[in-house]
């Protein structure tokens, strides 16, 4: 039921995610954060098993924070990818696997920006957009169709919204707000949350 | 009559009463009452129950006799039938049954029982995963069936 969504610009990588909390049927927040700063150019999006997300996405964020500690740089937005999907991959066949599927999208001062799709199979992938969800299922092919390498930044946000609007239209569940960031090499800048067109 | 459930039992099962109370019509020259026809079809619904063609549809009925005034029906998939102030179907009953209850009493006017309706709408819109962005209303007097706006309820946030 938990959507998320991201594109990679030029210079950029923009992400969205619905805010949604809910158990069941029942919603119980319409503000979740389901995004986790790993460090200042790097982020996580995290969605799936309840307390999982939270658990798993706090963990790798403080094994950065420390390794910043110890030798004095942040970890790359590759490295960083690369580290999260080893420790998914460990806990995967453990009898505590993590439930997650994420999406990392970071700016690295030699790589540029860069956008990883994660599943909680600890598959890993750069991806030049992607998604994570029911929701995936009806904006891949609208990205799909309109994406073309190097999109300035208000090209990818008019992407995105048709996305949400999309989802909205055609869509079952009810996801009435999107949390919207972008990552450029300033940083992680947060947008104004978006809220798609009514269905009807 | 108002029948959800399984797709296309919906509209068969559905259409199979509504042309079997115009036959009854046609033949006797008066319509069924509101009770008599709840109960036909009760009956049609728990006889294909235990035949090899069960019909899966939860319905409202709803109705107005010059004797007994209005009434409403609850009937779900396994034939059960009352006659209830108030009733909802589906999970976005979980959500109303309890403003219902709150704000309920015999003899609403109108206005009441259409503030009552906005705000059980409301209430699904706010707290139900599923998108149900409009409702269609109608009312039910001695004058018959009568079409309302339909109801868009205010966006969750």
């Amino acid at each position: 039921m938990e959507f998320l969504i991201g594109i990679q610009g030029e210079d950029f990588v923009l992400v969205a995610s619905d805010m949604t909390a809910a158990r069941s049927v029942f919603l119980l927040k319409h503000d979740q954060d389901k995004m986790f700063e790993l460090s200042s150019k790097l982020l996580m999006l995290c969605v799936g098993e309840a307390g999982d997300t939270v658990q798993f996405a706090e963990y790798i964020q403080k094994n950065m924070q420390l390794y910043k500690i110890r030798n004095g740089y942040e970890l790359s937005p590759k490295a960083a990818a690369n580290f999260t999907r080893k420790n998914l991959a460990d806990f995967l066949r453990s009898r505590t696997p993590y439930m997650v599927n994420m999406l990392l999208a970071g700016h690295d001062d030699q790589d540029g920006p860069s956008l990883f799709y994660m599943d909680y199979l600890a598959s890993l992938q750069q991806v030049p957009y992607a998604a994570h969800g029911y929701g995936s299922f009806f904006t891949m092919s609208v990205i799909d169709r309109l994406y073309k390498p190097g999109l300035s930044k208000d090209e990818a946000q008019s992407i995105l919204q048709k996305c949400l609007d999309e989802v909205q239209r055609r869509f079952i569940i009810n996801l009435p707000m999107f949390q919207v960031r972008i990552i450029d090499k300033d940083g992680v800048h947060q947008l104004p949350n978006l809220r798609p067109k009514p269905a009807v | 009559m108002l029948c959800v459930g399984e797709a296309g039992d919906t509209v068969q099962f559905a259409e199979y009463i509504q042309k079997n109370m115009q036959l009854y019509k046609i033949r006797n020259g008066y319509e069924l009452s509101p009770k008599a026809a709840a109960n036909f079809t009760r009956k049609n619904l728990a006889d294909f129950l235990r035949s090899r063609t069960p019909y899966m549809v939860n319905m409202l009925l709803a109705g107005h006799d010059d004797q007994d005034g209005p009434s409403l029906f609850y009937m779900d998939y396994l034939a059960s039938l009352q006659q209830v102030p108030y009733a909802a179907h589906g999970y976005g009953s979980f959500f109303t049954m309890s403003v219902i209850d709150r704000l309920y009493k015999p003899g609403l006017s109108k206005d009441e029982a259409q503030s009552i309706l906005q705000k059980c709408l409301d209430e699904v819109q706010r707290r139900f995963i599923i998108n149900l962005p409009m409702f269609q209303v109608r009312i039910i007097d001695k004058d018959g069936v009568h079409q309302l706006p339909n109801l868009r309820p205010k966006p969750a946030v």
